[in-house]
């Protein structure tokens, strides 16, 4: 049963491999890898380094004793707006320039015009007011970067098949440009071009109307719906954080990601803490906050960690193997962009599975654990950049029990995955050539 | 195995470095967090008018937020007539002057219902000095709302002995209620008056008044609001009176009126704003 299922899986994973949009989508990804990996480590740097909030910077007293600390936060804030906050302007040029290649047509104007569509969509439109300051920014700048994925991959699909449609003459690749060649390129591809353009300013436009924070905004306000009113009752916690977590796999990143210590609840459970002196028995145990955010988010969303250590443990692939590598260390602070577009999870059938099970499993533990009461519930603030199996412990104030239950669902967690990339092992031992192409 | 061992000693070590540090550090925090006792916040509550929901100071907030340097978190509640509160929104961490909005789940006009209001906006607040643990804060009511403030510090601000006011600004509140007459005669006016040495003496105070016409904003009377300077005077330390007309002084427009916004910034949140800004106040106070 569970072999033919296993069985199924595996056939199906590699059929979508093989589907034409599907395999640039990933090829994008792919490519996208090694920005957003070097965006994680400066994630790492700047946020759980060099930032008030930052874990280690609490743990080791950074502030106190490095100097220039202030700089520094300055310097990493400064690489992290210039690596991270931007990635989705590649990754519409990259889309668009894959699905091009594969008809022939002139990729690299493809590219550009993708790229400049998509920032189209993310003008802010407050400078047109009257009353707009200077200060305010011509562009969304939020919505360039990796909340703005599934944005840019979508432009850059709909990018390419306009061009693929649109630009009658195949492009010749040359290897020495010639001027002549140039002004065929503008000319075979100015109507593509320009439709292109006219649609995309057309939809930014229209979307101003309707949105400050452009059509990405919308977006995220509709995703964000069914979070509105997230009850203390355990299955819509569940069902939240299910589809914030399906989500993230298609390239919208945390609509719900981490709640922070800001809501009510949270407040509230601090202060009976704070009274009390202990955090048994106070008065919300189960919230988004001291189930998902403390013990189902180990690595991230997906409890990537687990992953991480399934890997490194039991594959064969070495692709996944040299990205897991590379990436432990930014997880470990919960920063898992370089997972998700490396291996890739995003828009994986495979991992996808064990990406939404993992944390579902986890949050079941950790609700049996607080309905029993062998835990008190996280009511001290946790950060986000916390070493994920650590937050338990560090949020209960140092509980032993909270410790345990977090490396539990660590194991359980990983357990879910490793199924998961056997069958990726058997894929790469079986049938190089079909995944590999 | 043999070539893995110090990898494995390393990871420990790594492990335990990272770990007790951070135990330590978590001991501390909590022992600091718990001496400290009070926050920084000063959060500004806003109470909107008759038949207006949390939600009426959406615009309004949406007006400050596109020109004030610091954002400021949202949180709403709405009180039910049996006194249970429904919160929605959240303060972000950091953040010392969030933006609380208290509606009423009853939110009808009428003396009587003022009253209870102000019983109802009593429950909410104590409910926030508790969670939040504040202690001092700055008041904005439009219409209705600023007579249910005005009762509330009069009569039971006292009941949180540790709280006290830093600013509060009223627009369009009739304090009179419909009546046009010059010589206030209303029992609400008449309650508000009689109640008028529980003010906090130190209060700093600001009434706007929107006129639209030569007597109202379409809905209040502007002897209405002018009335209440009899009940402030001699009781508080500062009391401005504000008039505004030009554009979108209707009754209703007024919390989300450009000039408003500005004297909101200036006097109510003591925003450093720009000097256009500040000239464009000052020349509406000397034309007073």
């Amino acid at each position: 049963m569970v072999g033919r299922f296993m069985q199924r899986l595996q056939r199906f994973d590699t059929a979508v491999a093989q589907q034409r949009y599907f395999r640039t989508i990933r090829d994008t990804l792919t490519l996208l890898f090694p920005f957003v990996l070097v965006g994680a480590y400066i994630n790492v740097l700047n946020q759980a380094l060099f930032q008030k909030n930052g874990f280690l910077n609490r743990i080791y007293y950074l502030s106190h004793w490095v100097p220039g600390f202030k700089y520094m936060a300055q310097y990493t804030g400064m690489l992290s707006i210039g690596v991270n906050d931007i990635i989705a302007v590649i990754a519409a040029f990259a889309v668009a320039n894959f699905v091009v290649r594969a008809t022939n047509r002139d990729n690299l104007m493809a590219g550009l015009t993708a790229a400049v569509s998509f920032v189209m969509l993310n003008v802010n439109f407050a400078i047109f007011n009257d009353q707009g300051d200077n200060t305010s920014s011509k562009f969304l700048e939020g919505n360039l970067g990796s909340q703005g994925i599934f944005l840019a991959v979508l432009v850059g699909v709909i990018t390419g098949w306009l061009f693929s449609k649109l630009a009658f003459k195949p492009h010749e690749h040359q290897l020495l440009e010639t001027r002549t060649h140039l002004l065929m390129r503008a000319k075979n591809n100015l109507l593509p071009m320009v439709i292109t353009l006219g649609l995309f300013s057309a939809i930014g436009f229209g979307v101003s109307f309707i949105s400050q924070m452009g059509l990405n905004g919308l977006f995220y306000t509709a995703f964000k719906l069914p979070f509105g009113k997230i009850s203390h009752i355990m299955i819509t916690i569940f069902l939240a954080t299910l589809l914030s977590n399906f989500f993230w796999l298609i390239g919208i990143i945390g609509p719900i990601g981490f709640s922070g210590n800001g809501s009510v609840t949270t407040v509230q459970n601090l202060a009976y803490a704070l009274q009390h002196g202990s955090a048994w028995g106070a008065p919300n145990p189960i919230t988004l906050h001291t189930v998902f955010d403390a013990f189902a988010n180990v690595g991230g969303a997906g409890m990537t960690l687990a992953l991480v250590i399934a890997i490194l443990w039991k594959s064969r692939n070495q692709d996944f193997r040299l990205v897991a590598k590379m990436s432990w260390f930014p997880t470990l602070f919960n920063f898992n962009q370089p997972l998700l577009v490396g291996l890739p999870i995003l828009y994986s059938p495979l991992l996808a599975i064990p990406f939404l099970l993992a944390p579902m499993a986890s949050m079941l533990i950790t609700w049996i654990a607080l309905k029993l009461s062998w835990m008190p519930p996280v009511a001290y603030p946790i950060y986000r950049t916390m070493p994920g199996f650590l937050t338990g412990w560090l949020g209960t104030g140092g509980d032993w029990h909270a410790l345990v239950i977090s490396i539990l669902n660590l194991v359980v967690s990983t357990a879910i995955y490793l199924p998961f990339i056997l069958i990726n092992n058997r894929l790469t031992t079986g049938e190089v050539t079909s995944d590999e192409a | 195995m043999k070539r893995n061992w110090w990898k494995w000693l390393l990871g420990v070590v790594v492990l335990i470095g990272i770990s007790w540090p951070a135990y330590t550090w978590s001991r501390a925090n909590i022992r600091t967090m718990k001496n400290a006792g009070r926050t920084r916040m000063a959060p500004v509550i806003m109470v909107p008018g008759s038949s207006a929901s949390q939600n009426r100071f959406d615009s309004l907030i949406k007006e400050l937020g596109k020109e004030t340097p610091q954002k400021h978190s949202v949180l709403k509640l709405t009180v039910a007539t049996d006194g249970s509160i429904k919160y929605s929104g959240s303060i972000r961490r950091n953040d010392y002057e969030p933006f609380i909005v208290v509606g009423f789940e009853n939110n009808k006009d009428g003396k009587a219902n003022i009253d209870k209001q102000a019983v109802w906006l009593n429950t909410a607040f104590k409910d926030l000095v508790k969670t939040y643990r504040f202690n001092h804060f700055r008041a904005l009511g439009h219409s209705n709302g600023g007579l249910i403030w005005t009762l509330f510090l009069e009569r039971y601000l006292k009941e949180s002995p540790k709280v006290s006011i830093d600013r509060f600004m009223t627009i369009a509140s009739p304090y009179n209620m419909e009546s046009t007459s010059t010589t206030p005669s209303t029992d609400m006016y008449k309650e508000l008056y009689k109640y008028r040495e529980g003010l906090p003496n130190s209060l700093t105070m600001y009434s706007i008044a929107g006129t639209e016409n030569y007597t109202s904003d379409g809905t209040v009377p502007y002897n209405s609001v002018n009335a209440g300077k009899y009940i402030f005077q001699n009781q508080i330390k500062h009391f401005t009176e504000i008039t505004v007309t030009g554009a979108n002084t209707t009754h209703s427009d007024l919390p989300q009126n450009k000039q408003i916004v500005a004297l909101i910034r200036q006097y109510l949140l003591e925003e450093n704003v720009p000097n256009k800004i500040r000239k464009q106040n000052q020349r509406r106070l000397q034309n007073q």
